[in-house]
C-alpha cells in the first residue's frame, strides 16, 4: 500500500504516525483525500513539466526553421543584390539587407534594371531600324548567305529590287540557281576562306535575266554561324559604256589602219608623176642647154628628187606606223656595209673639214644577218646628223661587239654615231626623235632637213628590238647608239697575211681616235705600233733609232703636217724612200699639189680617209711584198673593176608598160642609150607575149602592173616559147617598189634582173650593160670600125651607177683625172718623142684603163688606138695625141664644171 | 422571480437546499443530474408532484452544481417562478450532428417573438457540432436576442447524454427556454483561465469539428505525446490540453475542448470547430486561473446584468476545469458564489460545451470550451 501514497506525503505520515497502518480509521478518508491531493498535484506538477519539455523543443526546432528560412531568404536577397549589382554597378551595394530600407533600395534597384532594359530594347530596335534604313537606302545590294545551308538569310531593299521581287521571297531560298547563275558546289568562294573584292559576276533576277555585277565577298560569323557577306553594284550601264569604248577604239584602230592603207596606196600615185618629172629633168639636163637653164634644171631636178626623198620618207614613216614596214632581213656583209657607208659620207666631211672615223673591231663577224637596207637607212640618217650639226672636230661610226654573248651564234652589236658637234640641250634630247621636229625651231632654218629622219630611223631601231639612245652634252658633242642582237657568220678566214717584214709602225696623226683605229687594225694583223700626235713627235720617236718598218703618216696636222714631216723623215734622218716605206693619209679633198709632193717624197702609198681596213692591209701588202707599182701613181680609188663594152651593135629591145609617161621616158632613155635600136612597145602582158612572138626582141623591160594580163605571167609565158629552142631573153622587171616581195616574185616568175620605178638612164643602162653584155655572142669590139668622135665623151650615169650613187666619189675620181690626166697625157708625149714605144704603151694602157673606169669612152678610145699603134705611123700618132689633149680639155672642162656645180649643189643642200 | 432548490442523493434522497418561505408555485423547473437518476420516472414523478404546473427541463452533467456545492451521481433541481415574465420551452431533436445549424435555426424560429430577450439552450452533448448550432441560432437571432446554455455531459465517459422536457427524458435532444418581456434581466459572462502555450501549430486538415492534422501531422500522435501516461485515459485526459484556436482575421480566440478520438484514422472530435488554415495552440491550465476565470465570469455576468443581487446563477462549466481542478473544483464555484451575493440560488453542470456570448462579439453567442459560464436572471 506504500505505492500508493504519494512520497512525501508518506514520508509525512511516517513522521507522524510511523506507518500507513497506523492512520486511525476515522482519519483514512480524510487521509486518503490528502493522498490523492498530493498525487494529482503531483501529476500535475510533473504533467507541466513534460509539457514545458516538450514546448520548449518544439519552440527550439521552431525557432532553428525559422532561422534558417530567414537566412535563405537572407542569402536569397543578397544574391539577387549581387546580381544587381552586377549588372549595374553604379548602384551602390549596401550589402546587408535587413532592415525594409534595404528591400525599398533592393526594389529600387530591380525596378531601374528593368527600366534599363527596356531603354536597351528600345535603342536596340532604333538600331536595328537605323541599319536596317542604312542597308536599304544604299544603291549597293547587300545579301547575308549562311555557308552551311547556303540559304540567304537577309537581303536589303536594292538587292531585292536588283533581283526583282519581295524581301520576303527571296529570305530562305538558296543562292545558287537562284540569285546566283552558279550551280552548287561551283561557287568560288564558298569553299574558300580569303575575302574577295570587285570581281565581275553576274546575277540571276527573277525574270531568268543575268546583270553583270561588280561583286564583293566577305567571310563573317553571326550568332556562331559562319557566312557570307556578299554585294553587289550593277554595272549594266557601265558594261554599255566599256562596250561603247572599245568599239570606238576598234574604229578608231580601223580608221588608223585605213588612214596607213590609203597613204600607202596615194604614194603609188604620187610617185608616178614624180617619176615623170624626175626623168625628164634628167634627160632635159643632157640635152643642149644654156649654163643659166642647166643651173635652173639642176634645180628642178634637184628639188624633184628631195620631194621624192620626202616623199619616200613619209612612206616608210606611214608604214612604220601602220605597222606594215618588215625588216628584210638577210645575210649582210658588215664590212661592206660600213666601207660603203662611209664612202658616202665621206666628201661631206672632208668638205667641213671633219675627219670620219670607221670603227670596227678587227676580228668582227664578216656577216650579219639583218635588213641592210633599213640598217644603212639608220646609220646614214645618223651620219648625216652628225656631219651636218658637228662645224669641228670628228664623226665618229662605231661598231662594237659585246662580250658576254650567251648564244654562239648570235652577238651583241653596238652601232655608235659620235661626234664632236653643238651637241643636244637634255631638255630637247627627247624631242628631236619626235616626228617633225628638231630640237629648236631654228634647226631647220639653219640646218635644214625635214625632221622625220630620226623619227625614223628611232622607229626602225625599235623595230629591230632595240631602243636609239642618246648622250649628249651642249659644246662638247653627241653619241647616238643602239644595240641589237643579230645572228652573225665568220666570213671567210681572212688571209692571215704574214708581215713577216713588217713588224713595228708608227703611227702619226694628229686625232687620237684615228690613231687608236689604226693601232686596232695594225694589232689585228699582229703589228705592233708606236704613236706620234704630231711631226715633231714623229722625228723624235724615229731618232730614238727605233727602226719602224713602215711610217703611216697623215696629212693634216698642227705645227708640221705630214708632208714636211716626211720630208725631214726623208731629208734630216735621211731615210730615204726604200728604207722607210710611208703611207700617206689624206682625205681626198687635199688638193693635187700635195699628191705630187707625196708622190716625190716616196711615199708608198696613198690611203684616203676613213681608212679601211682593207685599204690598210692592201697598202701594208704592198709594202710587205715590196712590190710598188713603179712608176705607177698611187691607186686612189677603190678596187672595184668592171669591164665595159662599148655599144655599137643594133638591138631590138621591147618595152611592156601600160604608162603612157613611163613608156615615153623609157624609149627617150633608151634611144639615148642605144641610138639606133629599136623599140617595140607593149601595153599589157598580152600584147607583150604576142610581140615576143613576132619580133624576138633582144631584150624586155616588164612593166608588173599592167592590165590583161600583168608581168609575171607575161614573162612565164615568154619563157615557155623560149623552152622551145629559143635563146634566153634578158627580162628586167620593172618594179614600183613598194610592193613587198615583188623583187623576189619576179625572179620566180622568170626574169633576170629588175629596176625599180623611177627609172633613170643609169639604172637602165647598168642593166643592159649587165645583161646584154653577158650575151655570149655578141661579137667583140673592133676598134677599126669604131666612128671617130662618135662617142660619149663622159657617161656621168653609169659611173654613178657603178658606184652605187656616191656622188662624192664620183667627184673624187672626176678631180682626180683633173689632176692627174693632163700629167699622163704630158708624159705621153714626152714618151713619144723620146721615142720609148714601151713607155707610151704604158701610158697609154693606163689610160685607156682610167678612162674606162670613169666612163669616159671617148678618152678610152683614143687612148685605146694610142696602145695599139705601133711606132711606124708617127704622124697618126701626133694626130692621135692631139686628139687626145682635146678630149682632155673637154672632158676635164666638164668635169670641173661639174665638180663645181656639185660643190655648190651640196652648199644648198647641206 | 422566486426560488428554492432540492437536491437527490442515493444516499440521502431529497433533501430542501434552499427553501421558500411559502409553498412555490413553480412554472419552471431546472433538473441537472446523472443520467440514470435522469431516467429514473420515479424521481420526475417527485418533482411533478411537488411542481405541478412547472415546466421540467434538465439534462445529464459531468457533475451537478448546487447552493451546497458539486456533486456527482445526484440531482439537483432549482424550481422558479416568475411574476412578470412569460417564458416558453420547445424542444427538437437531433439525428446527426450536421443537423446542427437547421436545429439551432429551427429552435430559435419557435422562440422568436419581438419581446424575446433571452434563450436559454440545454443540448446534446456528443451528437451535435456546437457551433453549427450557436450559429443557426444566430442566423435567425442576429443580434437582437442573447443566447446562453451548455451541452449536456455524462461524466467523463462521453458516451451519451439525456435531456430532460417534462416527461421525456431522451438523447438527442436539444431543448431552448425562451424568457419574454423588459421585466427579465440577464446577465451573462464566460471566462476559461486557459493559457495557451508553444508554438502556433497550422490546422492542416480538418473537417468540421473533427481535426485530423496539425502541422502535417496527426493531431492525435501530439496529445498522446503531451500527455504522456495520461494517453491512455484518452479523450477524456484530452482535456488537460485544449487547444486554443486563433482566428487570422480577428482578435477572437476560443477554446476548444475534445470529445472524442478515433485511433484509426488518427483523427479527434471537438465540440466546436476547427476550421482549416487557422493556427491553433495547446494550452494548460493552472489553478489561480481558472479559479480567477470563474470569478472573471461571475464579475462580468454580474456587470452585464447591470443590477445587483441577481436571483438565479446558471453555472455551466465545463467538465474540462473539473478534471483539472479536481478536488479543488469547488474553489470555483465559491469565486463565483463571492460575487453574487448571499441571496442568489446557483446551479449548474458541468458540461461538454458552453453557450455564451463572446465578450469581445457582442451579443452573438458562441461554443465555447473550458469555460465557466454563467447566467444571472432577475427579475425586475
Amino acid at each position: 500500500m506504500e505505492e500508493a501514497y504519494n512520497k512525501l506525503f508518506l514520508r509525512q505520515l511516517k513522521r507522524h504516525f510511523g506507518s500507513p497502518e497506523n492512520i486511525p480509521d476515522h482519519l483514512a478518508a480524510f487521509i486518503r483525500d490528502i493522498n490523492g491531493a498530493y498525487l494529482s498535484f503531483e501529476d500535475d506538477i510533473m504533467l507541466l513539466q513534460h509539457s514545458l519539455d516538450l514546448s520548449s523543443q518544439e519552440l527550439r526546432e521552431a525557432f532553428q526553421k525559422k532561422k534558417q528560412d530567414a537566412d535563405s531568404r537572407k542569402e536569397i536577397i543578397d544574391k539577387i543584390k549581387a546580381a544587381i549589382f552586377a549588372l549595374n554597378p553604379s548602384s551602390s551595394g549596401r550589402q546587408e539587407c535587413q532592415t525594409d530600407e534595404d528591400t525599398d533600395f533592393l526594389f529600387e534597384s530591380l525596378l531601374n534594371l528593368i527600366r534599363q532594359r527596356q531603354q536597351m530594347e528600345i535603342s536596340l530596335k532604333e538600331n536595328e531600324y537605323y541599319l536596317r534604313e542604312i542597308l536599304d537606302s544604299q544603291d549597293v545590294g547587300v545579301t547575308i548567305i549562311d555557308l552551311e545551308t547556303h540559304e540567304i538569310s537577309f537581303i536589303n531593299k536594292k538587292g531585292a529590287a536588283l533581283y526583282g521581287a519581295e524581301k520576303e521571297a527571296i529570305i530562305g531560298q538558296v543562292c545558287y540557281d537562284f540569285i546566283c547563275p552558279t550551280r552548287c558546289g561551283d561557287c568560288t568562294f564558298s569553299g574558300e576562306l580569303d575575302n574577295h573584292v570587285s570581281l565581275e559576276k553576274t546575277l540571276l533576277t527573277a525574270k531568268g535575266e543575268l546583270i553583270p555585277v561588280i561583286k564583293s565577298v566577305v567571310h563573317a560569323s553571326f550568332n556562331n554561324r559562319k557566312c557570307l557577306v556578299e554585294s553587289f553594284v550593277d554595272i549594266t550601264e557601265l558594261k554599255k559604256a566599256e562596250a561603247a569604248i572599245i568599239r570606238a577604239k576598234e574604229e578608231a584602230i580601223a580608221a588608223s589602219h585605213a588612214k596607213s592603207e590609203f597613204l600607202a596606196n596615194m604614194s603609188h600615185e604620187i610617185r608616178t608623176p614624180l617619176n615623170g618629172v624626175i626623168g625628164f629633168s634628167d634627160l632635159l639636163m643632157k640635152s643642149e642647154l644654156s649654163s643659166t637653164q642647166l643651173q635652173y634644171m639642176q634645180t628642178v631636178y634637184y628639188s624633184a628628187n628631195s620631194l621624192l626623198d620626202l616623199l619616200n620618207d613619209i612612206l616608210d614613216f606611214s608604214k612604220i606606223e601602220a605597222g606594215k614596214l618588215e625588216m628584210l632581213v638577210e645575210k649582210t656583209d658588215i664590212v661592206d656595209l660600213s666601207e660603203q657607208i662611209i664612202d658616202m659620207m665621206r666628201f661631206k666631211a672632208h668638205e667641213k673639214g671633219l675627219e670620219l672615223l670607221l670603227n670596227m673591231p678587227v676580228d668582227i663577224p664578216r656577216f650579219i644577218y639583218t635588213d641592210p637596207v633599213r640598217l644603212r637607212q639608220i646609220l646614214v640618217n645618223l651620219l648625216g646628223n652628225a656631219l651636218k650639226f658637228t662645224d669641228e672636230g670628228e664623226v665618229e661610226l662605231q661598231i662594237e661587239i659585246n662580250r658576254g654573248r650567251t648564244d654562239t651564234s648570235t652577238l651583241s652589236f653596238t652601232f655608235g654615231i659620235r661626234d664632236t658637234g653643238i651637241g643636244i640641250p637634255r631638255d630637247k634630247q627627247h624631242k628631236i626623235f619626235e616626228s617633225f621636229s628638231q630640237a629648236d625651231s631654228t634647226t631647220t632654218r639653219k640646218y635644214g632637213g625635214t625632221g622625220l629622219g630620226l623619227a625614223i630611223s628611232a622607229r626602225l631601231v625599235e623595230m629591230m628590238g632595240s631602243s636609239l639612245l642618246i648622250e649628249s652634252e651642249v659644246g662638247s658633242g653627241s653619241r647616238f647608239f643602239f644595240t641589237v642582237n643579230l645572228k652573225a657568220e665568220e666570213g671567210e678566214p681572212p688571209d692571215r697575211q704574214n708581215f713577216s717584214h713588217i713588224s713595228r709602225v708608227l703611227i702619226v696623226d694628229d686625232n687620237e681616235a684615228n690613231r687608236l683605229i689604226l693601232q686596232r687594225m695594225l694589232d689585228g694583223v699582229g703589228i705592233k705600233s708606236d704613236m706620234a700626235e704630231n711631226g715633231i713627235e714623229a722625228l723624235t720617236l724615229m731618232g730614238e733609232n727605233r727602226g719602224y718598218d713602215v711610217v703611216i703618216m697623215d696629212y693634216n696636222m698642227p705645227g708640221m703636217n705630214g708632208i714636211e714631216t716626211i720630208r725631214s723623215i726623208r731629208n734630216k734622218i735621211g731615210l730615204p724612200k726604200p728604207e722607210q716605206p710611208v703611207i700617206f693619209l689624206h682625205s681626198s679633198s687635199d688638193d693635187q699639189e700635195i699628191r705630187k709632193e707625196s708622190q716625190k717624197l716616196g711615199v708608198s702609198h696613198a690611203v684616203i680617209k676613213p681608212v679601211k681596213m682593207s685599204q690598210l692591209l692592201a697598202a701594208l701588202t704592198a709594202v710587205e711584198s715590196k712590190s710598188t707599182p713603179a712608176g705607177r701613181e698611187p691607186s686612189a680609188i677603190n678596187e672595184r673593176q668592171t669591164v665595159v663594152d662599148e655599144i655599137i651593135h643594133t638591138y631590138r629591145i621591147m618595152i611592156a608598160e601600160d604608162n603612157r609617161t613611163n613608156m615615153i621616158l623609157a624609149r627617150a632613155i633608151i634611144n639615148r642609150l642605144l641610138p639606133g635600136s629599136e623599140v617595140i612597145q607593149a601595153v599589157n602582158g598580152a600584147e607583150a607575149v604576142e610581140n615576143y612572138r613576132l619580133y624576138r626582141p633582144d631584150f624586155i623591160f616588164m612593166d608588173i602592173q599592167m592590165p590583161e594580163m600583168n608581168g609575171y605571167d607575161a614573162v612565164k609565158q615568154i619563157r615557155e616559147i623560149e623552152s622551145s629552142g629559143n635563146r634566153h631573153c634578158p627580162v628586167v622587171a620593172l618594179t614600183a617598189g613598194t610592193v613587198k616581195g615583188e623583187e623576189a616574185r619576179c625572179i620566180e616568175a622568170g626574169m633576170d634582173d629588175y629596176i625599180s620605178k623611177p627609172v633613170v638612164e643609169s639604172t637602165i643602162e647598168r642593166v643592159i650593160r649587165t645583161w646584154l653584155t653577158h650575151r655570149s655572142d655578141i661579137p667583140q669590139q673592133s676598134y677599126e670600125t669604131l666612128p671617130e668622135g662618135g662617142l660619149q665623151h663622159f657617161d656621168c650615169d653609169i659611173l654613178l651607177q657603178r658606184l652605187n650613187g656616191d656622188r662624192e666619189l664620183v667627184k673624187e675620181l672626176l678631180l682626180d683625172a683633173v689632176n692627174r690626166y693632163p700629167g699622163m697625157a704630158e708624159n705621153l708625149r714626152n714618151a713619144f718623142q723620146k721615142e720609148n714605144c714601151m713607155e707610151v704603151r704604158l701610158i697609154a694602157h693606163s689610160m685607156k684603163g682610167a678612162a674606162r673606169s670613169i666612163c669616159c669612152y671617148e678618152l678610152a678610145d683614143i687612148a685605146t688606138r694610142i696602145e695599139l699603134l705601133t711606132g711606124e705611123d708617127k704622124n697618126r700618132m701626133l694626130g692621135l695625141l692631139d686628139m687626145l689633149d682635146e678630149e682632155l680639155k673637154i672632158l676635164l672642162d666638164d668635169f670641173r664644171m661639174k665638180i663645181h656645180n656639185e660643190m655648190s649643189v651640196e652648199k644648198y643642200k647641206g | 422571480m422566486q426560488t428554492e432548490q432540492l437536491i437527490y442523493t442515493e444516499n440521502g434522497g431529497w433533501m430542501f437546499v434552499k427553501q421558500a418561505e411559502k409553498k412555490l408555485n413553480a412554472s419552471l423547473v431546472f433538473i441537472f443530474g446523472h443520467k440514470d437518476l435522469l431516467q429514473d420516472k420515479e424521481h420526475y414523478n417527485h418533482l411533478k408532484q411537488l411542481y405541478p404546473d412547472a415546466e421540467i427541463v434538465g439534462c445529464s452533467t459531468a457533475g451537478e452544481i448546487s447552493n451546497a456545492g458539486i456533486q456527482g451521481n445526484s440531482l439537483v433541481c432549482s424550481a422558479v417562478s416568475f411574476e412578470h415574465t412569460r417564458f416558453k420551452v420547445v424542444n427538437a431533436r437531433i439525428n446527426q450532428a450536421d443537423e446542427s445549424f437547421n436545429l439551432g435555426r429551427q429552435i430559435a424560429d419557435h422562440l422568436f417573438s419581438d419581446d424575446l430577450t433571452h434563450v436559454m439552450i440545454l443540448s446534446e452533448g456528443i451528437n451535435i457540432n456546437g457551433s453549427d448550432l450557436t450559429r443557426g441560432l444566430n442566423d435567425r437571432f442576429g443580434l437582437k436576442v442573447s443566447v446562453t446554455g451548455g451541452l449536456a455531459g455524462d461524466q467523463s465517459d462521453f458516451s451519451e447524454t439525456f435531456l430532460i422536457h417534462n416527461g421525456q427524458v431522451d438523447k438527442n435532444l436539444v431543448i431552448g427556454i425562451g424568457f419574454y418581456g423588459s421585466q427579465i434581466r440577464v446577465g451573462y459572462g464566460s471566462m476559461g483561465g486557459w493559457d495557451s502555450f508553444g508554438v502556433d501549430r497550422l490546422v492542416t486538415k480538418a473537417k468540421a469539428n473533427v481535426l485530423y492534422e496539425l502541422d502535417g501531422q496527426p493531431a492525435l500522435e501530439l496529445y498522446k505525446k503531451y500527455l504522456g501516461h495520461h494517453a491512455g485515459g484518452l479523450p477524456a485526459s484530452a482535456m488537460l490540453f485544449p487547444l486554443s484556436l486563433r482566428f487570422s482575421n480577428s482578435d477572437k480566440v476560443l477554446v476548444r475542448t475534445i470529445l472524442s478520438v478515433d485511433e484509426e484514422d488518427g483523427s479527434m472530435t471537438f465540440a466546436g470547430d476547427i476550421p482549416e488554415g487557422e493556427y491553433v495552440r495547446l494550452m494548460k491550465a493552472s489553478f489561480e486561473k481558472l479559479v480567477q476565470g470563474a470569478g472573471d465570469a461571475a464579475q462580468y455576468a454580474v456587470s452585464s446584468l447591470g443590477v445587483e443581487n441577481p436571483d438565479l446563477a446558471i453555472l455551466i462549466s465545463c467538465v474540462g476545469r473539473r478534471l483539472v481542478l479536481k478536488q479543488r473544483t469547488d474553489e470555483e464555484v465559491d469565486a463565483v458564489k463571492e460575487e453574487l451575493g448571499p441571496g442568489t440560488t446557483v446551479t449548474g453542470f458541468y458540461s461538454y460545451g458552453e453557450i455564451c456570448p463572446h465578450y469581445a462579439d457582442g451579443k452573438q453567442c458562441e461554443l465555447h470550451n473550458q469555460t465557466m459560464t454563467i447566467t444571472l436572471f432577475k427579475e425586475l
